[in-house]
């Protein structure tokens, strides 16, 4: 390695080592449980494609047990992953350019023959270039072992913070968003341990806040039913909270205790007539809003990184002083 | 090889001691025609003094004609100060010394015989300051030789 | 290498640089000439490391402009011809030795590792020892060795020997002098401490509340004042004798009946120090900058005379 790229290696490698230590550890701790697994749905032949969704069509114990055995580790590796952006921004991103600064070491690598923006984009490359790998191996990771048990009885929906936030492209997003975060926490704080939780706050922050507007976005899908025939399953769908009844005009009742049923009150089809409902409806949020979902976060992710990497080059040119 | 010390709170300028050092040197025979004076570089790494100081006092040995440099080599030492007319044994001693014993015979005491060289040797070199000077101006005007410093030094 | 004698290494025009709290320097001109050492001298807080960080692109200024060898700091003309020592001496402690001189032949385009081993080898420091386990003087020797190798034409020093015993004092500073006189490089060196300048810096430049309040050749701004010691007048202001007029009085004070006064007479005679009343001398360079240090308002040699006058 050679210049400036040497000097990020030399002084990002000890994380560069560990991270990739850590990752090939879990790439086989993976690999061997989910080789178990397999073995363990062949052995008990069960027909996985046919137990998708809460009422999936899945006879015996053994799907059952195969869940509790999975989605316990399983849950381990997504919270890793989703943990990925936010430990990349602390201990990589923060003193990036925090360490420098607070050391004063900055001015003496700038003063040797190199210009600041080769000095920056160097090491900012190199982490940029394994936070992508790091944070892409371990959401695929998860998606390879989750998906022969995925959206399955009571196991992990798509939707379960353990796999929407720890996969997909909004994962890898998080963890670039994560990285600009740290470095430009370091460069405006200027104090490596200052930056760090400075950091922590906003990457877990917005985690949080994407998970509670997440729904907003996107209107769910309006599933009626004629009279008070049976519904349709809600499979592997996400239910968005919504249910009711439809009125003669086709308007949403959005009140599902309308029509309660408790000892002593009519039945639900005295009750709908008496009433006048004509149907029942319940909403959901469909498998495929899982990729909708992760484009628009990895577009805020994004946008949010571009804006602070604007700023960190606009800081970086007026010089650091 | 001469090693050169600085005194900083002499008040005496920093190329006259080098000069003076180098002087007292050729006197007491430690610098000998043909030895070549330290670099610059080596003076300035040992006493922390500007280069130009160094350069200063060698041009102003050079001018006093005790040192010559040749290009390339350094500067190398012409002559000496060390003067066999002044050594132990000599006929100007030895006549100085036969002179001091008629004048302490004569009732005359140190102090006085010292009065009594000085205002000849005063009339002799009458256009030179003995004295030493606090600070000295930027380029003194130097005797020819003997200086009388080394003449006070000799006797 | 360019001619020593013509060449600026360091000119300022009307250079300034404000920060959040103030001005820092303000209309700043000055040339340094090169292959000379420069003392630059001040209070804390009169701008001077500000001044190193503009000289090396480390900072950009707010309004005039800063030119290494005529070419703006940023430039990587301008970097691979100045190297530079920082105050706080900055490494990277967790490297070793040669891991610290592989940095500086890494991000470097002439490199002389000859040179840098040389220095290194000299203070006895093993190449595989740790930086951050190193004394504070063996630490300057390895920022040294990193400058030097550097082959720069001007070298920035902010206050080398802070933080530094006796003996590494003068260790440090023979080495920056041996590269002197070897390359005849041109040093821009601040220091606390006058008493070190006096017999390494050959030109003047200093700055007092973010200006500069005086520059020049050492030798010659010495000759061009006089301290001035003798019977206070009573009868005029000040204690001074009549016939100053158009010299500058740097500074004056009666203790008693003594007068102390140093004039900046830029060589002209005096006549009111004529008589015997009065003993005059040419003041060494420490004399003279603790004169400037101390006559506190931050006003120009030329606004003097017209308080003078």
């Amino acid at each position: 390695m050679k210049g400036t790229l040497w000097l990020a290696w030399r002084q990002q490698r000890t994380l560069i080592l560990v991270g990739a230590a850590l990752l090939v550890a879990c790439a086989a701790w993976v690999a061997f449980q989910r080789a178990d697994m397999m073995a363990y749905i062949s052995d008990h032949h069960i027909d996985t494609a046919n137990c998708k969704g809460w009422d999936g069509d899945c006879r015996g114990d053994a799907a059952y047990r195969l869940l509790q055995d999975t989605t316990g580790p399983l849950r381990a590796l997504g919270s890793l992953s989703a943990a990925l952006p936010v430990l990349i921004g602390v201990f990589w991103g923060a003193p990036l350019l925090g360490r420098e600064l607070e050391s004063g070491t900055w001015k003496l690598a700038l003063t040797q023959g190199v210009g600041i923006r080769r000095w920056f984009l160097s090491r900012f490359s190199l982490a940029l270039g394994c936070a992508l790998v790091g944070s892409a191996v371990l959401a695929g990771l998860l998606v390879w072992w989750w998906e022969p048990v995925s959206n399955m009885l009571d196991g992990l929906y798509w939707h379960d913070g353990f796999i929407f936030n720890a996969t997909g492209p909004a994962a890898v997003a998080c963890a670039v968003f994560g990285l600009v975060a740290g470095t430009a926490a370091g460069l405006l704080l200027r104090r490596t341990v200052a930056a760090m939780g400075a950091t922590l706050v906003a990457v877990a922050g917005l985690r949080v806040l994407l998970t509670a507007v997440r729904h907003d976005w996107v209107s769910p899908v309006v599933r009626r039913s004629q009279g008070d025939s049976a519904r349709q399953y809600i499979g592997t769908a996400e239910s968005a909270g919504d249910f009711g009844f439809i009125d003669r005009s086709g308007n949403l009742v959005h009140d599902a205790a309308a029509c309660g049923w408790s000892p002593g009150l009519p039945d639900m089809k005295t009750c709908m007539a008496q009433k006048g409902f004509t149907g029942r409806f319940y909403a959901v949020y469909p498998t495929s809003d899982f990729w909708v979902f992760q484009w628009i976060e990895t577009a805020i992710f994004l946008g949010l990184a571009a804006v602070l990497m604007a700023l960190i080059c606009v800081v970086l040119r007026r010089r650091v002083v | 090889m001469i090693v050169f010390r600085i005194d900083r709170r002499s008040g005496v300028a920093t190329y006259l001691q080098l000069a003076h050092q180098v002087r007292q040197a050729l006197r007491l025979g430690v610098l000998k025609p043909g030895d070549r004076l330290p670099t610059a570089k080596d003076v300035v790494e040992a006493t922390a003094i500007n280069p130009n100081t160094v350069l200063k006092a060698y041009r102003e040995l050079e001018r006093e004609g005790l040192v010559e440099p040749r290009p390339g080599q350094g500067t190398f030492v012409r002559r000496s100060l060390a003067r066999p007319e002044a050594a132990v044994g000599s006929p100007l001693r030895t006549e100085l010394t036969e002179w001091v014993v008629r004048a302490r015979d004569a009732g005359l005491e140190r102090a006085d015989i010292a009065a009594l060289t000085d205002a000849v040797l005063d009339e002799w070199f009458s256009s030179t300051q003995v004295s030493k000077q606090v600070k000295p101006p930027p380029e003194p005007s130097l005797p020819p030789h003997p200086s009388p410093q080394s003449m006070e030094e000799d006797t | 290498m360019t001619d020593p004698i013509a060449a600026t290494a360091l000119r300022a025009t009307r250079l300034g640089r404000r920060f959040r709290k103030g001005w820092a320097l303000r209309d700043c001109g000055f040339d340094l000439p090169a292959g000379r050492i420069t003392a630059l001298v001040g209070p804390n807080g009169a701008g001077k490391s500000t001044l190193f960080h503009l000289a090396t692109g480390l900072l950009r200024p707010t309004e005039g402009e800063i030119r290494v060898f005529g070419a703006d700091p940023v430039t990587a003309e301008a970097r691979d011809r100045t190297a530079f020592l920082s105050q706080d001496k900055p490494l990277y402690t967790g490297f070793t030795v040669a891991e610290t001189l592989r940095f500086g032949r890494e991000l470097n385009r002439s490199w002389d590792a000859a040179t840098a081993e040389r220095v290194v080898r000299a203070g006895n420091i093993p190449l595989d020892a740790r930086v951050g386990t190193l004394s504070q003087g063996q630490r300057t020797r390895i920022a040294l060795a990193l400058a030097f190798a550097k082959r720069p034409d001007l070298l920035l020093l902010d206050e080398p020997l802070a933080d530094l015993d006796p003996l590494v004092r003068i260790e440090v500073m023979g080495l920056v002098m041996a590269e002197v006189a070897d390359r005849g490089i041109t040093v821009v060196m601040s220091s606390h401490v006058l008493s070190e300048l006096e017999n390494v810096c050959d030109h003047v430049l200093l700055l007092a509340h973010g200006g500069v309040r005086l520059q020049g050749d050492a030798q010659q701004l010495c000759e061009d004042h006089l301290r001035l010691t003798g019977l206070a007048d009573p009868s005029r202001k000040g204690g001074l004798p009549s016939g100053l007029d158009g010299v500058d009085v740097v500074e004056s004070s009666v203790t008693g009946r003594q007068l102390t006064a140093l004039l900046r007479t830029d060589g002209r005679p005096v006549d009111a120090c004529a008589d015997d009343r009065w003993v005059t001398d040419i003041p060494s360079l420490e004399d003279l900058l603790l004169a400037y240090l101390r006559s506190a308002p931050a006003a120009t040699p030329s606004s003097d005379k017209e308080a003078a006058a």
